[in-house]
């Protein structure tokens, strides 16, 4: 079967979706005081907050710190932000700009490869930002701690940086960047060559190889030569002509003016936006005329486009719905296992004798054992699909958790981006506008989501949509993965769409009712 | 270069603010002057989110209690609200705003409760009531925002002149040290 010609995305069509082609954009994001300025603003922000943190008011719905932390940063800007323009607040973050700036002056030491992955960074985000609250560190909520641990963050963020060659602390130590990376994938823009490697213009058998978890990696890593990253730019789809021809490779190499990406990442063989902050340097080294494109395309759609899928990003996709939804084995473990809650609880607890019963079952065995349900669960249904496709599991199972992904990402979205903006948004309107000479006072309710209305508005979004977003991937994903054979296809997909399904009605209805 | 380009629209920018920033601080400093010899009264927390929502806790603990009857807890929310530094911080507020029928008149339903409790009189209830619709009014009142303008141009002028600043020193810093931002 081949690809029908209306699906194919011509150069024409690709050129249409250019930003670039709109010259408030074009001026905006070409500009060289993109991302400077920003991240000058974002810094003198940061410096006044922990300042706040150390000696403004113990509240934390009046401190700076906390207030700009656990809600008008996290939310609106940077998981909301997530939604329309990717991992953008990498670009202007205050960290990551100290960061950048104490790496210029580097010693050049390599960071371990051993370390070049997702695990410092999610045991962080696991253990520091949420299991650490429940033995009294709430590194979110109380203004006095928040300050030391942002002030810990750049400590090390800067002994990094000068330690060692490229965006370490970033890539590897940041505690958001691996929810981040993966949630970036959604965002309707990339940054791209002006010719790239695309799902729509690639044969099916093109397309099971892309995605099979077997392709080869690119390894475009900061701990390898410029010249090794280089040489193996071209093992992945169509690289654009004029970077073919390229001798310098400015966007990725740098150049007397702009440094070359940040994250090590090419522009011409980039094929997702994980690893793609929108820092636009690549931009401002590549000349104007050059191949280098801001793009619209549909949401969602990198989701059923990996070129690289793997099982540790698979793995993280997990661990966040599972952090995200800790009241899954609250709520569930008693109804079907009565007694293994409390029985898990007294073991454990020999473990740890220092903390009380409350402190293990809501630090330690309420996150294990939620990440591990939500994972049982997934590879239950990973098991199902590959058996009956005849796939191996573990192209399965990377592949389809990007439709987990989708679904947790509405999900999680409107229940908390929106739930939080709703139930608190008066109370951060109100503290903001009062740093900045504006006094009133706004209830914190800005919408009461107790009330039916509300209520039913939100599960029809919230279920409804993810649960159709969350199918239709994993559909797309099917049709990848099994060369476009119907049968085959339905059969891989079915097992995940009834999966998907079945978490999205617990998480937005079951348990709500419940709480 | 592209460097020098942006240095030069820098450096009229950047003097520009330092400018406005010395007359401005100056400036405020004179007015702050001026305000504490007229006898303007002394700072409260204008930031009410705590109290607030803790009057609030008070009025509801109210006529709960009034539907139980517990005439004793009506009593000590009332002498909470009278005491607490919550309803002193919101009069203060609504006075900065002219708002003294409003404040005038929560006294007045205020005591009469306290009166109609201390007689465990049954038309507490309605007198419960009228306070509330006097701490409703008095939030939509709070809800209309008070500009202080000084501080939202110096917070600007200041958050503004670091950037221009920023952005004038960190190219000549770059080109000093030879290295790329």
């Amino acid at each position: 079967m081949t690809i029908k010609s209306s699906k194919i995305i011509t150069p024409e069509r690709n050129e249409r979706r250019d930003l670039f082609n709109y010259s408030l954009i074009r001026r905006f994001y070409r500009s060289k005081h993109y991302p400077l300025s920003l991240q000058l603003f974002f810094v003198i922000l940061l410096v006044i907050f922990i300042y706040d943190g150390f000696i403004g008011p113990d509240s934390s719905d009046a401190n700076l710190i906390t207030l700009s932390l656990s809600g008008i940063f996290w939310y609106p800007m940077i998981f909301g932000g997530l939604f329309f323009l990717g991992r953008s607040w990498c670009a202007v973050c205050p960290v990551g700009a100290i960061a950048g700036a104490a790496n210029r002056f580097n010693l050049g030491f390599k960071f371990p490869r051993q370390l070049s992955n997702w695990g410092l960074p999610l045991l962080a985000f696991i253990g520091v930002l949420w299991g650490f609250r429940e033995f009294g560190i709430n590194v979110l909520r109380e203004p006095l701690i928040t300050a030391v641990w942002i002030s810990g963050v750049i400590a090390v963020a800067i002994l990094v940086s000068i330690l060692f060659k490229g965006r370490v602390f970033c890539r590897f130590m940041c505690p958001i960047t691996t929810p981040l990376a993966v949630m970036s994938r959604v965002a309707p823009v990339e940054v791209r060559t002006k010719t790239m490697a695309t799902y729509s213009n690639m044969s099916n058998k093109q397309r099971q190889y892309a995605s099979s978890n077997t392709i080869k990696k690119l390894p475009l890593m900061p701990e390898m030569s410029k010249a090794d990253n280089i040489g193996n730019m071209t093992s992945v789809g169509k690289i654009d002509p004029t970077c073919k021809s390229c001798k310098t490779h400015d966007c990725f190499n740098g150049n007397e003016e702009t440094e070359g990406c940040p994250w090590g990442e090419h522009p011409a063989t980039m094929t997702n936006n994980s690893a793609c902050s929108m820092c636009m340097k690549c931009v401002h080294s590549c000349p104007p005329t050059e191949p280098m494109r801001l793009r619209l395309r549909m949401p969602f759609s990198e989701l059923w486009q990996v070129f690289r899928p793997n099982i540790y990003e698979a793995l993280t996709i997990f661990v966040l719905i599972g952090i995200f939804n800790t009241f899954l084995w609250h709520e569930t473990i008693d109804l079907f296992f009565p007694g293994f809650k409390q029985n898990l609880l007294d073991g454990t607890q020999s473990f740890f004798p220092f903390f009380s019963e409350d402190q293990v079952e809501k630090g330690i065995i309420r996150y294990v054992m939620s990440i591990g349900m939500v994972l049982g669960i997934y590879t239950l249904a990973s098991l199902v699909s590959s058996k009956l496709s005849g796939q191996k599991l573990k192209t399965n199972f990377a592949n389809f958790s990007y439709s987990y992904l989708a679904a947790f990402f509405i999900y999680g979205i409107i229940d908390s981006t929106f739930g939080q903006i709703a139930n608190n948004g008066g109370l951060y309107l109100t503290a903001a506008l009062h740093h900045l000479g504006i006094y009133l006072y706004i209830s914190p309710n800005l919408i009461d989501l107790s009330s039916l209305e509300w209520y039913s508005t939100k599960w029809i979004i919230e279920a409804i949509v993810a649960a159709l977003v969350g199918g239709y991937v994993a559909y797309r994903i099917s049709q990848n993965i099994t060369g476009n054979n119907t049968k085959k296809m339905m059969l891989a997909a079915a097992p995940h769409i009834l999966m998907i399904l079945f978490l999205v009605l617990i998480f937005t209805t079951i348990v709500p009712r419940w709480s | 270069m592209i460097v020098s380009r942006y240095t030069s629209t820098n450096t009229n920018a950047c003097n520009v603010l330092f400018l406005f920033l010395i007359l401005f601080i100056n400036g405020q400093g004179l007015i702050q002057d001026a305000a504490a010899n007229n006898g303007i009264p002394e700072k409260w927390d204008r930031l009410l989110i705590e109290e607030i929502p803790l009057l609030k806790e008070n009025l509801e603990g109210i006529i709960n209690a009034l539907d139980e009857g517990n005439y004793t807890i009506v009593s000590e929310q009332i002498d909470d609200i009278k005491s607490g530094g919550h309803w002193s911080n919101v009069r203060k507020e609504l006075e900065s705003r002219n708002e003294a029928d409003l404040i005038s008149s929560f006294n007045n339903s205020l005591s009469r409760l306290d009166k109609l409790v201390a007689t465990k009189n049954i038309s507490s209830i309605g007198e419960a009531q009228i306070l509330s619709k006097d701490f409703k009014k008095m939030e939509q009142a709070l809800a209309q925002p008070v500009i202080d303008f000084q501080r939202l141009l110096l917070i600007v002028i200041i958050i503004g002149t670091l950037i221009a600043f920023g952005l004038y020193i960190i190219p000549k810093v770059r080109k000093k040290l030879d290295i790329k931002f």
